[in-house]
């Protein structure tokens, strides 16, 4: 059309008219059942989008059963960024893909954003301070900006805002949950819960060392032994692929407003008062890397330590997890050898405790416990979601209200099947079980449905653990073939497995089969004869 | 009478002046003790962060290891003081041999840095430390140090 409109001016004019559509365009809220709602919009922060690659998670938000929303703010650490982008450059937009179990690797199918937009009735919101990073909490678009952006949130949706915040972000937060609302009344009262992922709420080791501190402690001792092999590290080579590649800016980092208020016992710390009771739910989350120093760290010939627990490296776990209501740690543990190169050189290398003939170059490995890294790893995010979906499922004013989000559930986002339930973190099985409750309106406490898990897992290794609520056999008929071997069986899919169950069922006579209580029967038949068909079954 | 008066309450005056001035003294004197370090280290932070200042630093760091052999003592810094107590003449035997590289001088980017230093003592076998040195009240003192194995 704009080309027969005639050139230059049709496409400008058509742009403006694009523009115009955007600016008047409402960001909407879709609720599973197809009811619209307006995003709320408030000054500091933006709605997360959802991003195509973190996957199951649904096209837009949801509201909850109430027709609610529970608004989430994001708040990155010091220097990076909250932006939720494609890029993945903000601190809570990377995929969660590491583990501090040795070996492990996740499957990394979303971040922690993404994770946190699939909890029902979640809108997530982003508070980016980046430019502002050298300044102090106190600065009027720190602390006293995220206040009035939680103040608003909470009066626009109804809701107790939860704020997910990491490293310096945690006193950012801790600053504005600690002053009095705009409006007047405790604005602690408009906030539920507050999750930090390494927040050094007593200060930072490394800051004291940016500072010239001179302090004996082991931790300190090893960080310089680190950053001096950084300086000659980075000296030969401008990227390393190590954490040289990051340590030295944090401490460059540190020399700023910021950076000497963080220091361990600083003036500007003890000003700030603790997160109040109001808050319900103070969750920290840390990461410790334990060094473990094949010889002593000492004065020469007198030995002094051989363990060094150095947090995850700026900020020590002691002070992360600091007045905290609970905590979870990731942990992870290396073996440091100083090594004589020929040169005469003094290097590093760090092998995992686990694996010590692997030996790395020094943090090559610097994943799960890094500081940066806390927002990726597999343990404290399903920590994290876990504690906020619990938040939100109890506002909801009863269970059986839940709308399932058939409307945008992505089909990919089947519950596991019972391997893969087996191979799960402890706190990932907690929330696929919470989900699996909300899909089918299960109030029993939590521990009865692991049970009913576990025990239907251990016959029917192959099928989903939803397999627990019956739901009716998955196979339209029983179709034809001979019967499976029990141990052919065991490790079918739900649909080939419930086939096999109808064909058992047709050769028995039986016209009105219960299929679950044949995958029982044959289940446990099947447990303890493997090389048996399953048609050997009692009575078959 | 006058006279001896007026000389007196000045000698007075001189006195009084005297006390206050020492006072003062002493305080201002502390007060650079405690922000010391913290000039100090920069100093050596800046100083290590170029070349020539680099190789300075490393002669420096070898001539101080090289009074190990001679006075341990002397070499342990304030934050080590509690920690190595009286041992720092066991920790470096008497008749040691001392073998600082200067060409492993590292800073660590916060006024300090490391070296390898060899030490022999009698009738054992050498080891080879990474010495963590800082600059302490204008000399290189050792913090702590980590053995270094072989490749």
């Amino acid at each position: 059309v704009t080309a027969r409109v005639g050139g230059w001016r049709a496409w400008v004019a058509l742009g403006l008219l694009v523009a115009m559509l955007g600016l008047g365009a409402r960001t909407l809220i879709v609720h599973a059942d197809g009811a619209r709602a307006e995003v709320t919009k408030c000054p500091g922060v933006d709605l997360a989008p959802r991003l195509a690659s973190d996957r199951g998670t649904p096209s837009t938000q949801t509201l909850d059963a109430r027709g609610r929303y529970v608004p989430i703010v994001v708040v990155h650490g010091w220097t990076s960024r909250s932006t939720h982008n494609r890029g993945r450059s903000g601190a809570f937009s990377h995929l969660i893909d590491l583990s501090d179990t040795v070996g492990r690797k996740p499957a990394a199918q979303r971040s922690l954003i993404g994770q946190l937009q699939k909890i029902p009735g979640a809108a997530v919101y982003t508070f980016d301070y980046h430019d502002l990073s050298a300044q102090w909490v106190t600065h009027e678009r720190l602390g006293p900006a995220l206040g009035k952006a939680l103040d608003c949130l909470y009066e626009k949706s109804g809701e107790k805002v939860i704020v997910v915040a990491h490293s310096m972000g945690g006193l950012i937060a801790r600053w504005a949950v600690t002053h009095d609302a705009d409006g007047g009344g405790r604005r602690s009262e408009h906030v539920s819960t507050v999750v930090t992922f390494a927040t050094p709420q007593t200060g930072s080791l490394l800051a004291k060392l940016a500072d010239g501190v001179i302090d004996s402690s082991p931790q300190l001792v090893v960080l310089r032994i680190i950053l001096a092999d950084c300086g000659r590290r980075t000296a030969r080579k401008f990227e390393t692929g190590t954490i040289c590649d990051f340590l030295p800016d944090f401490m460059q980092a540190f020399r700023t407003p910021s950076g000497d208020a963080l220091q361990a016992g600083s003036p500007q710390l003890k000003a700030l008062d603790p997160f109040p009771k109001d808050v319900t739910y103070l969750d920290a989350l840390a990461g410790e890397t334990t060094l473990k120093v094949p010889e002593y760290v000492g004065w020469f010939e007198t030995p002094l330590t051989r363990d060094v627990n150095i947090g995850d490296i700026v900020v020590m776990q002691d002070s992360a997890i600091d007045h905290s209501s609970a905590h979870t740690v990731a942990h992870c543990a290396y073996q440091l050898n100083a090594v004589r190169a020929q040169t005469d050189q003094i290097g590093l290398t760090l092998g995992q405790v686990s694996q010590q003939d692997v030996a790395q170059p020094l943090w090559k490995v610097f994943g799960p416990c890094f500081h940066s890294n806390l927002m990726r790893t597999e343990r404290l995010t399903n920590e994290a979601t876990a504690i906020i979906a619990e938040d939100i499922s109890k506002r909801r004013p009863v269970a059986t209200q839940q709308t399932p989000l058939t409307a945008t559930a992505d089909p990919d986002d089947k519950l596991p099947t019972c391997s893969e339930y087996g191979d799960m973190e402890p706190g990932q099985k907690d929330v696929v079980l919470r989900r699996m409750q909300e899909d089918h309106n299960d109030t029993l406490p939590r521990f009865v449905v692991k049970g009913s898990v576990l025990a239907y897992c251990a016959l029917n290794p192959g099928r989903h653990i939803d397999g627990i609520y019956a739901p009716g056999s998955h196979a339209p008929d029983g179709g034809s073939g001979p019967l499976p071997l029990c141990s052919a069986w065991r490790d079918l899919d739900d649909v080939a497995s419930d086939a096999a169950l109808l064909r058992l069922a047709r050769q028995r006579g039986d016209a009105k089969p219960d299929i679950h209580a044949l995958r029982l029967v044959v289940g446990v038949y099947c447990k303890f004869k493997p090389d048996h068909r399953i048609d050997d079954s009692p009575g078959g | 009478v006058n006279a001896r008066r007026v000389v007196v309450l000045v000698l007075d005056i001189v006195l009084l002046a005297a006390v206050v001035g020492f006072f003062v003294w002493q305080s201002s004197r502390s007060d650079a003790g405690s922000s010391g370090a913290s000039t100090e280290s920069e100093q050596a932070r800046v100083e290590g962060s170029t070349a020539a200042g680099k190789r300075k630093q490393a002669r420096e760091v070898r001539r101080a290891l090289l009074k190990l052999a001679r006075n341990p003592d002397a070499l342990v810094a304030d934050a080590s003081r509690s920690k190595v107590g009286k041992r720092a003449r066991r920790a470096v035997p008497r008749g040691s041999k001392v073998t600082p590289v200067q060409r492993t001088w590292s800073p660590d980017g916060t006024g300090g840095g490391t070296m390898t230093v060899k030490i022999k003592a009698p009738g054992k076998r050498q080891v080879a430390y990474a010495a963590v040195m800082v600059r302490e009240a204008g000399g290189w003192k050792v913090l702590a140090t980590i053995p270094v194995a072989n490749p």
